[in-house]
Order: structure tokens, then sequence, then C-alpha cells
């Protein structure tokens, strides 16, 4: 298995390099670059200097080149513009990549720790009320956008239940202003939490959905297999025949839904990120992707692509690891 | 004696509590500027508090000399202070002195004036930043409008205190220029500086106060120090101590604490926010104004200002254009006239600005030289029969009863049908409801014109990328303070913005009123005296205005909100989210 995972581990560079490749095309499709916003209101002597200055009066390749040759000889992944940071800090600096991954972490656990029973209900009481109500739930979760779901969330706490005047709680970011820089305490745990909440119900909303959609089909189709006509004929208690030998079976496939839950996962939290000003990764993404901050995007881009590999790894030795059926060739 | 000794402590303890005083006394230079009773609209005000403000975005840098955008001047603006005000008022400088020949100006400093870290400011800092800062080509600073004559100003302290500025020629927006250059410490960035320090490599004064630089190493002359950046967060900025205005009673400026600026990046949040109650101060868009001014009751508060008369919102008719029949149209004022009557001003400023604009005829210019409201000068009310009376008179005629204008004999390709591309900005509500109003109105005209929305970096690059330029029609609009040497840019046959036709830039069929308008601009930049100088801008927006070479069309009216039950002395914002007059604003609710 080690020898598989290292393999797999090795399979990711070529493709991240043609990733980049793909990434860079893309980013330069868009006609003008980082200083085209600077246009109208520079002098044009003055814009040729900071093009020459930013290297981007080279042409593409040589641009696409001198990019690469840093990232492979010093592992330089280029600066950016904007605040002429290196661009991985421009991306990750102030700890955004350990709120993404505690953003992103959370939501999954709770996205699936409420979804999987839920998913589990819906199959052993089908077509009852309680079913008919979560598939409804379900349905508007996977329908309504997530920009939409984070405004409308923020529309309800504020116009309509008055958070703010009535019991003086905030909305945006994560921290109300005066706990951004406060040390931890029970207080700022609370206020995290409080912040927490929506964006964890807007990127998990429709992941919710689905995944109890699936638990649901999983399940169903399990327990019409008939080792579960044997279990029960055996006398064995219900709970243990569902829970034992029908979610042990069903899971399998969903688990492997784990790893591509990852990256579909960054990108609902892209629209959050924007809505709420959660100070994650994807928001500097999404900043240097508005002002054409051409190497930070890119690394931004590698860096998402890395995660979607690194997720399909993992559910592939996850599904190695929960169903003992199958076996690596 | 017993009684004695008694008296004389005390005497001693009296003369002890006077001398410590308030500790913030010793930080005040010997002579600091005591702002005028009047320009506290609220009146006095006392120290303490914080004021809450959410800033657009992450400030990109500290480094005022570099900065581009306005999520860092929100930030800058309050760190840094210049010699003199804009409007000619001593700042940093307790004064100031012309010669005679009006070449040179002398700035004497304050004596006792000292950085937000308490280093004392010379002569010497401001030397280092006009000659190693500013005017260093290896700095990324826009240094280009100090070029007189094409050498920079020369500067040199005189003394510890005293600094001259010199030109070869006289400079009147000298003084303008001055008071837009922060002042910055020696002691903390010479050592970033190639030419100073060549351990450095070139260039890295551009990367100095970045936002990864701690706090204490940023020191200025405004208002308030950095406390403290949390990227994607937030702000927060702290009294700087040492700052060198009082208020008329003498206590050190500023009343607050503190301004918390948190980062919100969306509109709506940002709205949402300022109701809930977390934000003081809120810088809203027209149709934000109903939802505010409901809650008037809880302290909530709109300010709406006169409107600006710098900038240009306009429709720019391409006289390059590819297409012979435009190109000639286009250059015939009579149809740029028509052009104007057909532009219905109050329906496009009541739809996308929600009313709160004036229309404009003229273009736009710093305020002390504009005369656009001035009986007798130009202008187009909306009248779509005078246009097609112009119309008419071109020689244009619907003669195949499709309803549309066909052009006659005298053009290139007789028979075509008059119609045209509108480009305005993706996205944009304000420009892209303007161009559909406007081309709805064509359209009773008999003029075919399709409104085409891309996305910004694509428009630039239609109009000034190439010569000619690959647009017909485009909806625009400029910023950039009406400063009169800026409009050359726009205005002169050689400008670089001169994007309606850059082919006047060729000395190609340049009409009479451009040469004029060439003259007029390249004397009033040398003109000394303030009358000539005014006089020769009203010809200028008249000549302008009466030919029209770009449609103009209003001037929006500024808008401002804050919570009146907690914040004093508000001055309003600038450029999104920058506080005006933030060492006089106070917190109400103490």
């Amino acid at each position: 298995m080690w020898a598989y995972t290292l393999r797999r581990i090795l399979y990711m560079i070529p493709v991240l390099f043609l990733v980049s490749i793909v990434a860079f095309g893309v980013i330069k499709l868009e006609p003008g670059d980082f200083l085209t916003k600077f246009e109208l209101s520079y002098p044009q002597e003055m814009l040729q200097e900071m093009r020459a200055h930013y290297g981007l009066d080279a042409s593409l390749p040589v641009q696409y080149w001198r990019w690469i040759k840093g990232i492979i000889t010093k592992l330089d992944f280029g600066y950016s513009f904007a605040t002429r940071q290196p661009a991985l800090s421009a991306l990750f600096s102030g700890g955004r990549l350990i709120w993404t991954l505690v953003i992103t972490g959370t939501t999954m656990l709770a996205s699936w720790l409420l979804a999987l029973p839920l998913g589990i209900y819906s199959a052993t009481h089908r077509y009852s009320p309680g079913d008919y109500f979560f598939n409804l739930l379900g349905f508007l979760g996977l329908s309504i956008p997530n920009f939409i779901l984070a405004l409308l969330l923020l529309w309800l706490l504020v116009v309509v239940l008055q958070v703010g005047p009535h019991w003086g709680l905030g909305v945006g970011g994560l921290f109300d202003t005066a706990y951004v820089t406060a040390p931890w305490s029970w207080a700022k745990f609370k206020d995290l939490i409080w912040h927490l909440w929506p964006a964890v119900l807007v990127i998990g909303a429709s992941n919710m959905a689905a995944i109890s959609r699936y638990m649901r089909g999983q399940l169903l189709d399990v327990l019409s297999q008939p080792y579960i006509q044997t279990a029960r004929a055996k006398g064995l208690h219900e709970r243990k025949v569902i829970y034992k030998h029908g979610v042990r079976n069903a899971i399998a496939p969903l688990v492997s839904m784990l790893g591509f839950w990852l990256p579909y996962m960054f990108e609902g939290a892209l629209v959050a990120a924007v809505v709420l000003q959660l100070p994650i990764v994807e928001q500097s993404y999404w900043q240097a992707l508005l002002q054409e901050d051409q190497y930070v995007a890119m690394s931004g881009l590698l860096f998402f692509s890395f995660i979607l590999m690194l997720g399909n790894l993992l559910a592939d030795l996850l599904l190695l690891w929960a169903d003992p059926r199958i076996r690596l060739e | 004696m017993h009684k004695l000794t008694l008296v004389a402590i005390l005497a001693l303890t009296i003369m002890l509590a006077g001398l410590s005083g308030p500790a913030q006394q010793a930080n005040l230079p010997d002579n600091p500027l005591v702002v005028p009773l009047d320009s506290l609209p609220d009146g006095l005000g006392q120290r303490g508090g914080t004021v809450i403000i959410d800033d657009i975005d992450n400030p990109k840098t500290f480094n005022p000399i570099v900065e581009q955008e306005n999520s860092s001047n929100a930030v800058t603006a309050l760190l840094n202070a210049p010699l003199i005000e804009s409007d000619g008022t001593p700042a940093v400088a307790e004064s100031y002195k012309i010669s005679a020949d009006e070449r040179s100006i002398t700035l004497v400093l304050r004596k006792g004036i000292r950085f937000s870290d308490g280093t004392p400011v010379t002569a010497d800092d401001v030397v280092f930043t006009f000659n190693d800062l500013l005017f260093n080509p290896d700095v990324d600073s826009n240094k280009a409008s100090w070029l007189v004559e094409g050498q920079f100003p020369q500067v040199e302290a005189l003394d510890e205190q005293t600094v001259r500025i010199t030109t070869p020629v006289p400079f009147p927006s000298l003084l303008a220029m001055i008071a837009s250059v922060p002042i910055l410490p020696q002691h903390l960035l010479a050592d970033r500086v190639h030419k100073m320090n060549p351990d450095v490599p070139a260039g890295s004064f551009d990367r100095a106060w970045g936002v990864d630089t701690p706090p204490d190493q940023i020191a200025g002359l405004g208002p308030f120090r950095l406390k403290s950046y949390t990227p994607g967060q937030q702000v927060v900025l702290e009294r700087n101590p040492f700052y060198w205005k009082a208020d008329p009673k003498g206590t050190q400026l500023p009343y607050l604490d503190g301004i918390i600026l948190p980062i919100v990046s969306d509109d709506n949040v940002r709205l949402l926010r300022f109701i809930n109650g977390q934000t003081d101060i809120y810088p809203p868009r027209p149709e934000d104004l109903p939802v505010i001014q409901a809650k008037a009751g809880e302290g909530f508060r709109v300010l709406v200002t006169p409107a600006g008369v710098t900038d240009i919102n306009v429709f720019a008719f391409n006289e390059d254009a590819a297409d012979p029949n435009l190109r000639q149209l286009f250059r015939d004022v009579r149809f740029r006239r028509a052009m104007a009557y057909a532009a219905d001003r109050e329906s496009m400023i009541g739809t996308d600005l929600n009313g709160l604009g004036e229309p404009r005829y003229g273009p736009g210019i710093d305020s002390t030289y504009w005369i656009g409201d001035q009986p007798g000068f130009p202008s187009f009310p909306f009248d779509l029969d005078r246009a097609g009376a112009l119309l008419d008179e071109i020689g244009l005629k619907d003669t195949n009863g499709d309803g549309i204008r066909e052009f006659p004999a005298n053009f290139p390709n007789p028979g075509a049908p008059l119609q045209f591309d509108i480009l305005t900005v993706q996205g944009s509500t304000v420009l892209g409801g303007d161009a559909l109003i406007y081309s709805d109105d064509l359209a009773k005209l008999g003029i075919k014109a399709t409104v085409t929305p891309v996305s910004f970096n694509t428009l630039v690059d239609r109009l000034i990328g190439s010569r000619p330029p690959q647009y017909q029609v485009a909806r625009i609009s400029i910023g950039g303070g009406g400063d009169p040497n800026f409009l050359r840019e726009i205005y002169s046959s050689q400008g670089e913005l001169h994007f309606w036709k850059f082919s006047d830039g060729q000395s190609q069929d340049v009409a009479a009123w451009q040469k004029s308008v060439d003259q007029i601009l390249e004397q009033q930049a040398t003109a000394v005296d303030l009358n000539e100088r005014f006089d020769l801008l009203s010809q200028f927006q008249t000549l302008v205005a009466q030919n029209q070479p770009l449609i103009f069309l209003y001037n929006s009216q500024g808008l401002e909100a804050y919570r009146q039950d907690r914040v004093g002395n508000f001055s309003g914002t600038t450029l999104s989210a920058t506080l005006v007059g933030s060492e006089i604003i106070f917190r109400q609710d103490l």
C-alpha cells in the first residue's frame, strides 16, 4: 500500500504541471493584465516601467517559463503584484491556511454528522412524514445557491431578528472586532462559534443534502439484499441488522466520496468567504483573480488542484481500508 | 521649623502638580497647530473611545509613496501628514514663504515636532522624502507630474528646521503637489533605499513597509499609528501620542483612542453590519438611503453633499472609428451636439443615482476654476426635437421607412443605416443603465444603438490599447481630481488619454477649436497669476462644452452615513473608506 501511495503522490507532479499550464493560459485569456486598471490614471512611461518591473512586458511563454523555473529551482512561487509579498505568503499569511482547514474540517464533520443519521432515518422510515420533510430540506439545500443562502441568513439575523440591538451579536468575519487580536478565552471561543455556524451552514448545506440522499439510496440498496433477510431470519436485533450489516456495507461508497467533497467544499467556501468575510485561502485567491495578480492566482489554483488530488488519494485509501472486498492491483 | 517645612512641602506639591499636568502636553511640539473652533461642527470633544468603519479590502501596503489603491489609502491617510494642506494652510510646516520670483518656496518645520515613534522630525527627513524616495528613479512613485521643464524641483535643507523647494520656472501647482507628499522618517527607511544602502537590491523600497511589517517599524506624522493588522480580518490604529495638533482648549488631538477598520469586501454586508450597529460610519450607495433613513430615530444619520465637479461621466464617440461613415459623422460638431441633446440626463440621474446628481455639460475640473453653473454657459437640455432637426440638417433621413435613418450621398457609403455599438462595463449598473436609456432615446431618433457590456479590462484596452482605438461609442467615467495638468492628458491633441481622437496627435485634420484648447492648456500650466489662469480655464471649459468632443452627463452627489448618537465632528469620507478629519472625531457616548 505504501508503494501505491508513493506512486500516486509522484503522479501528482506531472498533473500539477499540466494544471499550471492550463491555469496560466486561462488567466491570460482575459485581455490586459494587473496594470490595466491603472491605464486611465497613470502616465504611459510610468506604466511601461512598471510593466518591465513586473516582467509583464515579456511574451507569454517567457513569463510562464520564469515562473515555473522559480518553482522548480527555488520553490519560489512568484510574488504578488499588489502587496509585493511572496505568492504563498499572499495566499496563506495571517493564519488563512489554518482557518481554511478549521472551517473546512468543521464543515465536513458537521455535515457528515448531521447528514448520515438523516439518511439512515430516511431509509428506515421510507415514505414517512419525516422522510418527506427531510427530503424537502435536502432539495432546498441543494437548489439554493450558496451566496443567496449566505445573504438570506445575514438578512434574517440582522433585519428580521435584529441580533445586534437585541443581543449585541455581530455578523461577518470570524470574530467581533474586540476579539480578533484578544488572547483566547471562553468568550472568544463562544464568539467564534457564533460566527462559524452560518459559514458551516452555507458551505455545508448542499453537501448535507447530497450526502443524506446518497446514504438513503445506498442503505435502501443494501437493505434489499438477501443477506439482510438472512440476518433478520436469524433473529438478530433490528438495530444490529441495520448498523452492523446495513450501514457498514452502505457506507463504503460514501467513504470514497469523502475525497471528492474536499475540493467541492473549497469551492463552496469561496462564496461564503466573499459574503461572510472569512479570512481563508479562498478569499485571497478570489482577490488575486479579480485583480489579475497572476502568480498568486496560479499558485492558488495549484494549491486547490493539489488538494483535489490529495482528496482523491485519501478517498481511495479510505475505501481500501473500509471495504475488504477491494484489492490493490 | 515645623510650619515652614509644611509650607515648603505644600508649595513643592503644588509646583509639581502644575508641572506634571496631562502627560500629553509634553508630547506636543512647541507650536502645535490649533484647530479653529468653527471647524468643529459639534464643538469641543473629549478624549477616549474608538470608532469602527469597514474597509473595502485588505490594504496592499503601508508604504504611502508606492500605494496605488483606496483600501490602502484608508489606512495610510490616517498615518501620514504633508508639509502643508491642499488649501494652503500649514501642517507639518508651521509657515512658508514664496520667493519674489515665484520659483521657490521656503518652509519652516514646527519646532519640537516628532514622528509617531518619538523621533524628532528634521529638514533631512523632508529632503529624504523628496529626493531619495519620490524623485528616485528606483522607486515606484508617481513622479511624472513633478517634472517642470524636464527636471524635478530642487529640494534642499537650509538648516535643521528649514527646507527650500525650487523650480526652474514658476510652477503654479507646486503648493497643491507638496500637499500630496507624506513626510517619512529617514531613520526607519533609509536602509531600504538602494541608493543609500547598496547592500539592499535595487527596487527594495517598493517592498518596504509592506503588509508584513511589524507595526513598531512604521512611523508617520498622521493622527494615528498602526497598532496591528490581521490579514483578511481587520486593521487596528491607535492614537499617535506625538500628534502636532490641539483643539482651542489646548487638548492634544486626536480625540479618539483608536480606529478599527474591519475588512468587509461585500457592499451588502457592510450595509447590514452598519444597520446591525457593528460599525459607526458607512459610505452608502444611493439604494441604501431608504433603509438607513428609516432608522433615523435610532441615531442613524445620512448626509448628502453637493455634487462634485471633477469627475467626468461621458459618452465618447470615436472620431477615428474604422467605419468611414461614422468617422465622418462623429467629426461633425452638429452631430455631437445632437447627441448631447439626445441624452436624458434627468432620467439617468433618477434611475441610476436615485436622483442624487446634477447634470453637466462641460468638462470636469477642480472646483476653483469650474464655471459650469454660470449663466450663459453652454447647455444641452434633453430635447429630441432639436436633436432630430440637427440630424436632418446633416442630411440623415429615413429614406426606406424602416425607422432608421440612412446616410446621405455626401458620405463614403450612402444609404447605409445609422447604427453603432455602445460599449459599457459589465456589471456596472450605472454605466449600463445610462447606456440603455440613451439607446432607447436614440432609437426614437432613428438611430440603432446596441449596448455591449464588456469587462473593464477589455474596455480600457479598446479605448487606449491601440491607435486608432477599437470602439465606436463608449460610456465611461474618469475620476482624477480635476487637476488642470491632468486635463492635458485628456483634452490636448498629444494627450495619452485623448481617446476620442488620437489622430489629433498626428496633426491630422485638427479642428480650430482643438488647436485653441491645446494653446490654452499649455499657457495655463505656467500662468502664475490666479486670475489669468482662471480666465484661460474658463475659455477652455466654454470651448469644450460648445464642441462636445465628449457628451458630458452628470456628477453624482456625495453620500455619507454615520451614527449621530455615537460619533461627533464627523466630516465625511473620500475614496470609499478614507476618513476625513479623523483627528477631530470624538465619541459622544463616553
